[in-house]
């Protein structure tokens, strides 16, 4: 299991490499962040000031050496921006994006788990007719204007709801809903078809010869088998949600960091999109370790030697 | 048991991810405090336990820097022109008015002095006085790090302490409107700023201003409360705090809701609903920002067709600007003959540009020798303002009309900039695209030198006869001589235009019944101007 972890250690180091150096390649390609941080009403020597201010004078691969000395000491930078250390704004948004997401995972899953067994079990019926088309239709509609139809339907309407901000529990409530219901839905897609699959095998038919529960048939003998397959499509859902919280993050004013990174992009601000991508990169990797993890916990048989 | 550690190892990683969202939590509740009123649903904003007024501003993006001599646009200066004074600003007529200076007086061609207010503190208790200007002015100055583009820096060349409260400006070269130049460099205390050193001076500022910088919580709020001391008496709003709310639709559903007092850059279709309402108004101001379609007439042009003045003329003339104007931008927005703003030296109002005349137009094109017209394009980005693309395809269809076919091509705002500042060399702006360009009142010279002179960094004019004139009027400092200049530049810019004109913008506010506040034109909202009823 050590090894195992060493190991899946190593790689990540080396992804994360490959990462930063892409992005570092490719932030260089897009544009010249000196054009956008001058004054339009500036002079030429303001560009060259900016340019020598920013160290970006100097040829590429000097400021990738550097970058990299930096990094391994801890020194990512300043943003160009914001005029400062990004590591300090990336722990001021990461908590906000972290918390959004969690909120929308704790009520997505449990849900979605929820419907997809119970449209499963009870297949090509109404209730399950309910479910699907609820599905489908969480899954198509777009996050801003589900978000901008709760602002309008709980805060204009009915005013029971701050339409954004961010700090107090009833702030949360909109977005995560909006952020959730995206999830719930491919979740419960999956959960569905996953069952489906299970539901037929032999060892069901088994079970319930033996004369177990079909309570317990189908949560101990069914879901645990149907949720490996759940699982990896969860771990995959969650690294989009960081990424794709950014719009919801902008409909409802939240200080996350999906916003800061788009920021970034358009502001070329090259130091902070790469601790950006960065962060994503580390917290996909993570998610990614704890799904392989659970595997183990969910099917015995499975062990990394 | 097995499976019972596994079952450890999985409640083990549960708890790691729960705690990384308390975490999160907690990091919230302890720089959220208790200040916002954003909690408080469906009532009026000023909240208060203790009654005190507040006022809540919502602006689509949070300033990148407190520092007032960083770049960081107007909405930066919304938030730093409460806390940081200039020597002189303008009133509500675009007239110079005195603000830390109480007078000023040209002495020599490049020697000015500034009699300072007198017994004023900074809100730490650090005098105002002539060293602090000098202080602040030799900061603003600095080429060290990425300044605003403040003009005068180019001939400032050292300040003087003739005593406390009078301070001697020295130029290199002479400018006779520095008195108006001082209007955006904010006064910041001089040994607090030197203490925490260049970056904590983006985040930590302190001036003379009617309020002190509370706290900022990047990309949420900014709060600044009253200065009780304030030299000018003390403010009525006590608080004054500045949301960042990136979303059109829910900066408007905050105003609805009461939790914000401010919103500008209403889209005017939500103008009707807005009006409907009986909490809130609709205010607007005209912005000094111009819109225009420039024309690039370098060599390289891939419209060689616009180096002729007639087709210049022409296209001027078949664009009707007051339609576009009034359908397009709902009637917010001032259409102009030229550029020439009418706060600019020596404006003449007897000029009055070009009529919508297609007729004309295709006599003129027809005289330049392109009856049949000609094909350009056009890059524009929505970034720029409101309704950029709908302004340049409604363009595009007047020139239809006269025979010139002009492709839209929408660019990234990010990518235009790249394109067109200081890329004259690199030759990949179109023949034409959609810009805009603003400036403080009265001051000309930025347009001068940054869109007319061939030399300027977002110039593609090279029509001749511009550089000589702009030349000369930049070289003349006495303001009577520079009079008849100005005249001719004014006409100049009618009979060989260098660009297609179009509108001053305006900038639409929601505003709150219980505030009693009006924008001005000079169009920083100062909290100091404002009272809740």
């Amino acid at each position: 299991m050590l090894r195992y972890i060493i190991k899946r250690l190593l790689q990540t180091i080396l992804v994360l490499f490959l990462v930063v150096t892409l992005v570092f390649v490719l932030m260089r390609c897009i544009g010249d962040p000196t054009k956008l941080l001058v004054s339009p009403e500036g002079s030429y020597e303001d560009i060259e000031n900016i340019k020598a201010a920013l160290g970006l004078d100097k040829p590429v691969y000097v400021q990738y050496i550097d970058y990299m000395r930096g990094i391994v000491t801890g020194d990512f930078g300043s943003s160009y921006y914001y005029n400062r250390p990004v590591t300090d704004l990336i722990f001021e948004h990461l908590p906000a994006t972290l918390l959004l997401a969690g909120v929308a995972v704790v009520i997505a899953v449990p849900l979605a788990i929820l419907f997809g067994v119970i449209a499963a079990v009870k297949r090509n019926t109404f209730l399950d007719n309910i479910v699907t088309t609820l599905s489908i239709a969480g899954r198509s509609l777009p996050s801003f204007w589900l978000g901008l139809l709760l602002v309008l339907l709980f805060s204009v309407f009915w005013k029971v709801l701050p339409p954004s901000g961010y700090g107090q529990p009833n702030q949360l409530i909109m977005p995560a809903i909006t952020l959730a219901a995206g999830l719930c839905a491919s979740i419960t897609r999956f959960t569905r078809s996953s069952m489906l699959e299970v539901i037929r095998q032999d060892y069901m038919t088994t079970a319930r010869a033996k004369g177990v529960y079909e309570k317990k048939v189908i949560l101990h003998h069914g879901l645990r088998n149907a949720m490996l397959a759940v699982v990896t499509m969860l771990g995959l859902q969650i690294g989009h949600l960081l990424g794709g919280s950014v719009v919801v993050e902008s409909i409802f004013a939240w200080p996350g960091i999906g916003r800061m990174m788009v920021n970034a992009i358009l502001t070329y601000d090259y130091p902070l999109v790469q601790a950006c991508s960065l962060t994503m990169a580390v917290v996909f990797a993570l998610v990614n370790f704890i799904t392989d993890m659970l595997y183990t916990v969910i099917d015995p048989r499975i062990r990394y030697n | 048991m097995k499976f019972r550690k596994k079952s450890l190892l999985a409640l083990a990683l549960a708890c790691v991810m729960a705690f990384s969202l308390l975490a999160g939590c907690g990091g919230n509740n302890s720089n959220t405090g208790n200040n916002a009123p954003s909690g408080n649903q469906g009532g009026d904003a000023d909240t208060g336990d203790s009654g005190e007024k507040v006022v809540v501003m919502a602006q689509s993006a949070d300033t990148n820097t407190m520092d007032p001599h960083r770049a960081s646009g107007d909405i930066g200066a919304n938030i730093t022109r409460n806390i940081c004074e200039s020597l002189t600003t303008f009133d509500n007529d675009d007239k110079l008015i005195p603000l830390l200076a109480k007078s000023w007086e040209q002495v020599s061609d490049t020697e000015w002095l500034f009699h300072l207010e007198e017994g004023i503190s900074f809100t730490n208790g650090e005098p105002f006085n002539a060293e602090a200007v000098i202080y602040n002015l030799d900061r603003a100055a600095s080429t060290e790090y990425p300044r605003q583009a403040y003009e005068y820096v180019k001939y400032y060349d050292h300040g003087e302490a003739v005593d406390e409260y009078t301070v001697k400006i020295v130029l290199s070269s002479p400018d006779p409107m520095l008195p108006e130049h001082m209007c955006d460099t904010g006064m910041l205390a001089p040994k607090h700023s030197e203490e925490i050193g260049e970056e904590a001076n983006s985040y930590d500022i302190c001036g003379t201003g009617p309020y002190i910088l509370e706290s900022w919580e990047a990309d949420q709020q900014v709060t600044l409360v009253a200065n009780k001391e304030y030299w000018r008496g003390e403010p009525q709003v006590d608080k004054y705090i500045i949301k960042t709310i990136p979303e059109a639709a829910t900066r408007v559903a905050e105003l609805l809701a009461g939790n914000v007092d401010i919103i500008y850059d209403v889209n005017f279709e939500d103008v009707p609903m807005l009006e409907s309402q009986n909490t809130v108004h609709i205010d607007q101001d005209v912005t000094r920002r111009v819109c225009y379609i420039a024309f690039n007439t370098l060599d390289w042009s891939p419209a060689p067709e616009l180096q002729d003045a007639r087709v210049r003329q022409a296209m001027n003339y078949a664009v009707d600007v007051d339609a576009i104007v009034e359908s397009i931008m709902g009637g917010f927005a001032t259409p102009t003959a030229t550029w020439y703003r009418s706060d600019f030296p020596n404006y003449d109002p007897s000029i009055e540009g070009f009529e919508y005349n297609p007729e004309k137009a295709k006599e003129l094109l027809a005289e330049a020798g392109y009856p049949d017209g000609f094909s350009v394009k056009c890059q524009v980005s929505d970034g720029l303002m409101a309704k950029s693309l709908e302004v340049t395809q409604a363009v595009a269809s007047y020139l239809e009309e006269v025979g010139i076919h002009m492709e839209v091509v929408p660019v990234e705002y990010s990518a235009l900039r790249n394109i067109l500042i200081n890329g004259q060399d690199s030759q990949k702006a179109e023949g034409t695209f959609l810009w805009s360009w603003a400036s403080k009142p009265s001051l000309v010279e930025s347009w001068l030198t940054g869109i007319v002179h061939s030399t300027g960094m977002t110039s593609y004019n090279a029509i001749p006869g511009y550089d000589e004139l702009v030349d000369e009027i930049l070289a003349t400092t006495d303001l009577e001589e520079k009079a008849p200049l100005y005249e001719e530049f004014q006409r100049k810019l009618v009979e060989d235009p260098p660009y297609l004109y179009l509108f001053r913008q305006h900038s639409i506010y929601g505003i709150s019944n219980r505030l009693n506040w009006s924008p001005n034109d000079y169009q920083y909202m100062l909290a100091y101007e404002m009272s809740v009823n």
